[in-house]
């Protein structure tokens, strides 16, 4: 039975009110009538992924929740009651805060599916979040990498085959932009819409993704995907860190946690003391360099990207994009990177450039552009994943 | 069939009519309407995914080199093809406020030209 038929009312019709022969064989599967449509904004990231969901012809949202891309399988011979539940698979935070009791595994690399059982596994749990009654009908609209090939397009709409039931896969930046947009702002004479001319840089955990949207939907050449965001200055740093100070016990995670804390770029923020708990003792650790030259590495592999896609928009529409370059993604938590990107332009020459950081809701831009095509999108305009 | 085996099943039914424990004779003709109409809907919608479904499968077959056709609709996740959206609306870099829908279509249009075969 495909979901194809689901848009047609004459199956849905209610199988009690349907006369059955009396003694006939069973009768052939009806199918699962779902009698809600749930829409679901997802931003699939490397590290943190984003739901929201609402209904359709509402503004409402009915979920919304940051969630660690991780999936935690409990490993074995673990004593009752050590795992709430004794559920066997957790997911999120509740993945990392029993990190000792299970394996821990990232469904997402360099966002795209590196372990596909993981993924559904994870897509399985958004869904439940999105729907906790099960019986909906889930269309959901799911951020990609910005040119994200076909072969990591199947590999989402394979993960996400019964579990959810439409999909529309669209570049991150592009989703950013529809997400930071003021719907109520639009048409305003001092209000510069994101949509009809700017320039976005979304830096992920895997990727940073830069879009350049002025009103029609971003050609190939108008984005590019770079695979160095959050997670390869996490390797730089730890790389550097061993160097520097051989087995500190540091784990990646901890990494993270103190680049989330401290991450900066331009000059040197030296000295830059962290306290590390290493075999039980508190260490000062001195990590201004350590930080700095890893966060400055991001700054020297974006702004190439941003000069060639500032260089694609035409004589009349540049002044104006300049002034509406806007960062967002976990990357724009780093300090500095606004100033430093903006100064690099001035150099350069470019005129009264100003680049912005997308705000305290970084981390939902995405999930809300894509929440909002949800909700814009024509019935033709879903692609129906057949179980 | 409706006038051989059909007719027969329906006088046998009709047959057992009056039959202690047995359906009603009012009742008959009203379950078999409804038993008609389900079927009739059954058979419309089969149609009408056939006629959505054989053609894009004739031109995939057409299009897809015998030896690996079957490599290929194994990997594939199986996805129902979205019908055929209106063109994309042609717009100006500078036209305000530009509908996600009509942007949605801009996305699915060059993807479509992304997936044709190259002339």
């Amino acid at each position: 039975m495909t979901t194809a038929t689901l848009d047609k009312p004459s199956l849905n019709a209610s199988p009690a009110s349907t006369p059955q022969p009396p003694s006939a064989a069973p009768a052939p599967r009806q199918p699962a009538v779902k009698t809600k449509i749930v829409l679901v904004g997802f931003d699939f990231g490397t590290n943190k992924s984003c739901l929201l969901a609402g209904a359709p012809g509402s503004t409402d949202i009915i979920v919304s929740k940051v969630i660690p891309t991780v999936v935690g399988y409990v490993k074995d011979g673990i004593v009752d009651g050590i795992i709430a539940g004794n559920a066997r698979v957790l997911f999120g935070e509740d993945a990392l805060r029993a990190r000792l009791h299970v394996k821990m595994i990232a469904p997402l690399q360099e966002g795209i599916i590196a372990d596909p059982d993981v993924a559904r596994d994870f897509l399985k749990q958004i869904r439940a979040l999105a729907d906790p009654s099960g019986t909906a009908e889930i269309r959901a609209v799911i951020g990609m990498p910005a040119n994200a090939g076909e072969t990591a397009r199947d590999d989402v709409r394979r993960c996400a085959q019964g579990i959810f039931d439409r999909v529309l896969m669209i570049p991150e930046p592009f989703l950013a932009a529809l997400g930071y947009r003021e719907d109520a702002r639009v048409g305003q004479a001092n209000y510069v819409d994101p949509v009809t001319n700017s320039l976005f840089i979304d830096i992920g955990g895997g990727t940073s993704d830069l879009c350049l949207v002025q009103g029609v939907f971003p050609s190939h050449d108008d984005q590019v995907s770079i695979p160095f965001a959050g997670d390869a200055i996490d390797r730089l740093m730890q790389e550097e860190l061993d160097r520097t100070y051989p087995n500190n016990g540091l784990t990646r995670l901890r990494v993270r946690e103190i680049k989330e804390a401290h991450a900066y770029v331009g000059p040197s923020r030296k000295p830059l003391d962290v306290k590390v708990i290493l075999s039980g003792k508190a260490h000062q650790l001195e990590l201004g360099d350590v930080i700095g030259r890893a966060c400055n590495t991001l700054v020297d592999k974006i702004y190439p990207a941003l000069t060639t896609l500032i260089a694609r928009a035409s004589s009349d529409s540049v002044v104006t994009l300049l002034q509406n370059i806007i960062v967002t993604g976990g990357g724009s938590q780093i300090r500095g990177l606004d100033t430093v990107l903006q100064q690099r332009l001035i150099a350069d020459g470019y005129e009264a450039p100003k680049v912005k950081l997308a705000g305290h809701d970084f981390q939902r831009y995405v999930a809300m552009g894509a929440l909002k095509a949800a909700r814009a999108a024509r019935e033709n305009q879903w692609q129906v994943l057949l179980d | 069939m409706e006038n051989t085996e059909f007719a027969a099943a329906r006088s046998a039914a009709e047959a057992t009519l009056g039959k202690p424990g047995e359906t009603s004779a009012t009742e008959i003709p009203t379950r078999l309407q409804a038993l008609l109409a389900t079927e009739e809907a059954r058979v419309a919608d089969a149609f009408l995914l056939a006629e959505v479904l054989a053609p894009l499968i004739a031109a995939q077959i057409a299009s897809t080199p015998a030896a690996v056709a079957g490599a290929s609709l194994a990997r594939e996740p199986r996805v129902a093809p979205a019908a055929p959206s209106r063109p994309p609306v042609a717009r100006q870099r500078d036209d305000p406020a530009p509908s996600i829908a009509d942007l949605i279509d801009g996305m699915l249009g060059q993807e479509r030209r992304d997936h044709s075969p190259s002339t």
